[in-house]
């Protein structure tokens, strides 16, 4: 056989035996050269999109931020939203931080407060952080944003003592890949406020196009029986026909009477503070408002409302926790900035520890009405030794009293207690975006029951981060 | 010639068996193995697949006609078969476990932030929207953009010498606020006013040279559709008359007010402003007159948008008023309105549609890129990121079907000079008496907002305007009323002692009834009428003796030296006392929004005026 191949090349003629040496060959030359190839443009490979005929940019990496440009420094700089509370209670508690609970030789605490927007504040954070920046030390985070943070190197993990303390939901929600990136330091989960003195009204959801937006449409599914999120990170989709129903009924079950009431259309284009407006307004436009979905914070602006008490100063609302999960959580963390220089780290974590403790978590939500995290401050509600706000002022009866606050604290913890985190993915804000564009659009009727379920594919590549290509179904 | 054919054909063969076939099958390969070790066949450049697929024949013919490389592999076959295998085992594996992974994970993307002023801020994000959509790698956006409006113009030059935090003085307390998003890029709405700002001494705008060009547009005069065919009827096309000539046919035979926002607050009401008093041919002693005229008739609104959300509001509630006015704003913003696409204001674009009345002697909106440079913020790969999106909205540019035919531009000198008459010389003088409501019900909702609404004013006094601050109270239950200074006539410099003053101040008395913080006021030994502005939880209403508007009324009659009450209601969303139906004195009360300082500049003002 080696005699007749020598032979047929000699010959010059090509056996299929050579054809297929050849063929190997050249499949590996160019197997090695296809590889190397990816070697040097790195997992991601080589565009496929472009914009127009130039190539698209590519992100920028997360730069250390050089030491030199991170001393000199005097402050501890927490970067955080708007003060929401009545009365901007969070100011008077790094007051009391700075003037005497922080240890002499640790920094002050500065409060910097970027904007009442949740989207700027997140977008502002991650610029700095991606553009190597170490302005702010300590990051008061929108539990929804810390697997972004986290997962794309912006905070640090962080040690955490005893975390038996905390409420079990808010504390894993700041957990990820089994590390803590943050420590929880409100608590938020849905309440219904109903009017004690305004009845047969309808309900006010809060489904405007911003974050509010998609966290009522993900309630309005789950607490009408359908599914849309699943899993440990809660990053697995599933839409189905219970999907449509529950996001396409008009109608709600309320937690206070179990009634069918309807979901006022005027919903559609409130936030928080614009139904809160409206609840107290008891009406808006031709219809009657008894009840409103909203967060524990809303319970003292509606408090310190003398038209939400009758001539007893008795409140003319009621407040109740779901019966059932399916609320989203919500709340704050504190984190640290993964620029934090080392000499501020054990500083920082002093102050965290202060804003954490139980005196000021009592404080925050007597005053303020911010979730309490802590247990402890529940129990103690539960058993009589709770705090009201402003004890010892000595006129006008404003402040809300004990028992509304032991009845609150109640409903917050089982609220708190039953509700689920928003999707643990880094690119949550794509995902929310691209859901919250498909619920309008059925509560709009323009998109139909094929359309949104065609949707599927949407949604799973913008927990992945990605945006397919051409027209997005809704 | 069958011979010739035949040999040719044979030469032909030959030529195919020894170098077509060979060639063949090393395209072949290299094609496959493009195919099998990326996955995606165009996620390699095209240039470098037929660059692969070349070489892949190149080589086989190679192989397949040096006589060494033959014999070796006759006489090898096995070893090289053996390497081959592991070769190929090697490349499969390459190309099999990418696809067991699942796809990498998407990079961050480059998080950019812009600001523009509020009624751009639609288009912008629209825009930026759609360059993020265009610039993915692998379906993964590179960029994230956020964008929000930027401050009014009376803060520019603060926000962007102070990091974008808000210049207030704070008396060494430990707070700071920004004002909203830092910007990687501002897109002004005139080519002036970033110059300006340099001139001013900024050195973080833009990297020398001309700021780019990203859209144009013009201002307009927009009123509805009724009347504008009414107007149709009285001058067919008014952009052949002197804008005085349609000025006065609006006023005069039409019955109309004009309505822009505050200049101190809104760049296109500048240059607006700016165009009537050129257009109308006013002598200087005019200007004082219309602008009194104009801020009387604004709507109180501060931006476009919140003006084109206040006629949408008036043309709800008052569909007369809203037909009676017109509004001077860019002309995309008409366009916005009748879409229903005006920031922050749902409900639009399902009610009265406005209609866009051109006119050349309107300026013309040349909205430029203005890249940002900050402090502590090194990072040049995100910044030629931003220098990138200018380049590419220099080519899609803002507007782009906007009718523009007005007159340029103005440029620095004629901006400032602008800015001058409008913002200094034309506003009187202000002397405010500010009273604050005490009461403990207010502690919590008005002490800070109060104290932080009047830090926030430092840019809207003048160099000679005065402050003085009061306390309202009573110290008993019914008791009566009691006014207490709590800061002495405060300039612009010294309003953070004044704001201070009120958040040290004990808020533990009882409501005082407005009515006799008005009389009280009065009382004092001021000659000049001045305005006063009361700050409150509401409550204060309900201590009236009797109808409470009556009340109030009664008090501004009898109490001239108080040349107008304006009240701003914090932590409810009303007033009980809106409007005085017979008041000679003016009386505004409005519920303070989630910018109290912003409602106190509208307050600010609109007070310069009631004297």
């Amino acid at each position: 056989m080696r005699a007749r191949l020598r032979q047929a090349l000699q010959n010059r003629q090509v056996s299929w035996r050579a054809a297929l040496i050849l063929y190997a060959v050249a499949f590996a030359a160019a197997a090695a050269l296809a590889a190397g190839w990816q070697v040097v443009r790195g997992p991601d490979g080589a565009p496929r999109q472009q914009a127009e005929s130039l190539a698209p940019v590519t992100p920028v990496p997360v730069p250390t931020a050089p030491a030199a440009d991170c001393g000199g420094e005097d402050d501890l700089v927490v970067a955080t939203g708007d003060d929401i509370s009545t009365g901007s209670v969070r100011r008077e508690v790094f007051d009391r931080w700075n003037q005497g609970k922080k240890l002499p030789g640790d920094p002050p605490a500065k409060l910097l407060e970027l904007s009442g927007s949740t989207d700027v504040r997140r977008a502002q954070m991650a610029a700095l952080a991606q553009a190597g920046s170490c302005q702010y030390d300590v990051l008061v985070l929108d539990v929804a944003w810390v697997a972004e943070y986290a997962r794309h190197g912006y905070i640090r993990p962080i040690p955490l003592s005893e975390p038996d303390r905390f409420l079990p939901g808010p504390l894993r929600a700041a957990e990820i890949d089994g590390e803590q990136y943050g420590v929880p330091f409100a608590s938020d989960a849905p309440l219904e406020f109903r009017r004690t003195d305004v009845p047969a009204g309808g309900y006010l959801l809060q489904l405007s196009d911003r974050e509010a937006g998609t966290i009522n449409f993900l309630e309005m599914i789950e607490y009408g029986g359908g599914q849309l999120l699943d899993g440990d990170d809660r990053t697995s989709l599933r839409l189905g026909d219970d999907t449509w129903r529950s996001l396409a009924s008009p109608r709600r079950r309320t937690f206070t009477t179990g009634e069918d009431v309807r979901v006022l259309q005027e919903s559609f284009d409130l936030d928080e503070d614009s139904s809160v407006a409206a609840f107290k307004d008891g009406r808006i436009g031709n219809h009657r408002v008894s009840y409103m979905r909203n967060w524990p914070i809303v319970f003292h602006q509606l408090a310190a409302d003398p038209r939400m008490r009758d001539s007893e100063g008795e409140l003319l609302f009621e407040v109740r926790a779901p019966e059932t999960s399916g609320g989203v959580l919500g709340g704050s963390v504190l984190s640290l900035s993964a620029h934090l220089p080392p000499d501020k780290v054990e500083p920082a974590m002093r102050l965290i520890e202060f804003l954490v403790s139980k005196d000021e978590q009592h404080r925050l939500f007597a005053c303020g009405g911010y979730g309490p995290v802590l247990t402890e401050v529940y129990d103690d509600y539960r058993q009589g030794r709770g705090t009201v706000c402003g004890a010892g002022r000595s006129s006008e009866l404003v402040a809300v009293t004990l028992a509304e606050l032991e009845d609150l604290a109640e409903q917050v913890e089982k609220s708190v207690g039953l509700a689920l985190p928003r999707p643990k993915s880094p690119y949550y804000a794509q995902f929310s975006a691209a859901f919250r564009r498909c619920a309008r659009g059925v509560w709009e009727e323009k998109v139909k029951e094929e359309t949104f379920l065609s949707a599927a594919d949407l949604l799973r590549s913008a927990l992945d981060g990605r945006v397919p290509d051409g027209q997005p179904p809704c | 010639m069958n011979d010739q054919g035949n040999a040719r054909q044979m030469n032909m063969w030959q030529y195919l068996r020894e170098y077509g076939i060979p060639a063949a099958i090393g395209a072949v390969a290299a094609t496959i193995t493009q195919l099998v070790i990326t996955g995606l066949y165009d996620a390699l450049p095209p240039q470098l697949s037929w660059a692969i697929i070349g070489g892949g024949a190149i080589l086989a013919i190679l192989l397949s006609h040096i006589a060494a490389i033959r014999a070796f592999i006759s006489n090898h076959q096995k070893l090289l078969l053996g390497i081959l295998v592991t070769l190929a085992g090697f490349s499969t594996s390459l190309a099999v476990a990418p696809a067991l992974r699942g796809r990498p994970p998407c990079p961050a993307p480059t998080e950019l932030r812009l600001v523009t002023a509020p009624e751009n801020v639609p288009e912008l994000r629209a825009r930026a929207a759609q360059y993020a959509a265009a610039n993915r790698i692998d379906g993964c956006p590179s960029l994230r953009m956020t964008v929000a409006a930027a401050p009014p113009p009376v803060h520019l030059q603060d926000a962007f010498a102070n990091s974008w935090e808000r210049l207030e003085d704070r008396r060494g307390q430990p707070y700071a606020r920004l004002y909203d998003l830092q910007p990687d890029a501002w897109v002004a709405t005139s080519s002036a006013a970033p110059a300006e700002l340099r001139e001013g001494g900024l050195r973080t705008l833009g990297r020398g040279g001309e700021d780019p060009l990203v859209g144009q547009d013009q201002l307009v005069l927009a009123m509805t559709e009724r009347r504008r065919e009414e107007l149709d009827r009285l001058m067919k096309n008014p952009d052949v008359y002197p804008l005085s000539e349609v000025w006065d046919t609006l006023r005069t035979r039409m019955g109309m007010t004009i309505a822009r926002p505050f200049p101190e607050t809104s760049m296109s009401a500048l240059l607006g402003t700016g165009d009537l008093y050129r257009g109308l041919g006013l002598s200087p002693a005019g200007y004082g007159r219309l602008e009194q005229e104009l801020v009387t008739d604004g709507l109180g609104a501060d931006t476009v948008s919140s003006l084109l959300c206040a006629f949408h509001r008036l043309s709800g509630d008052d569909a007369a008023g809203a037909a009676r006015t017109v509004l001077l704003v860019p002309g995309h913003s008409v366009a916005d309105f009748n879409a229903g696409r005006v920031d922050g204001c749902p409900g639009t674009g399902r009610g009265e549609r406005l209609i866009a009345v051109r006119h050349h002697e309107f300026s013309t909106l040349d909205y430029r890129y203005v890249t940002v440079t900050w402090p502590g913020q090194p990072s040049q790969e995100r910044r030629a990121l931003v220098e990138g999106f200018g380049a590419w909205l220099r080519q899609h540019p803002l507007f782009p079907n906007v009718p523009v035919a007005g007159r340029a531009q103005p440029d620095v000198k004629e901006l400032s000079a602008l800015k001058k008459l409008l913002l200094d010389d034309l506003r009187p003088q202000l002397d405010l008496r500010l009273m604050v409501d005490l009461s403990g019900s207010a502690d919590r909702p008005v002490r800070v907002r109060a104290a932080e609404a009047l830090r926030g004013q430092s840019r809207i006094l003048g160099p000679r305007d005065r402050v003085e601050v009061f306390g309202l109270s009573s110290p008993r239950e019914g008791g009566p009323a009691e006014l207490a200074p709590l800061a002495s006539q405060s300039t612009r410099n010294q309003l953070g002692v004044a704001a201070a003053k009120i958040e040290d101040a004990l808020f533990d008395r009882w409501d005082a009834p407005a009515s006799w913080g008005v009389r009280l006021l009065g009382a004092g030994d001021e000659v000049v009428p001045a305005p006063a502005l009361l700050l409150t939880d509401g409550r204060l209403f309900d201590n009236e003796d009797g109808d409470p508007a009556a009340a109030i009324e009664a008090a501004l009659r009898e109490t001239p030296s108080v040349s107008g009450l304006y009240v701003i209601v914090f932590g409810q969303n009303r007033c009980a006392v809106p409007k005085l139906e017979e008041a000679a004195t003016p009386y505004a009360c409005v519920p303070a929004d989630g910018d109290a300082a912003g409602t106190v500049t509208r307050a600010v003002i609109t007070m310069r005026g009631w004297r």
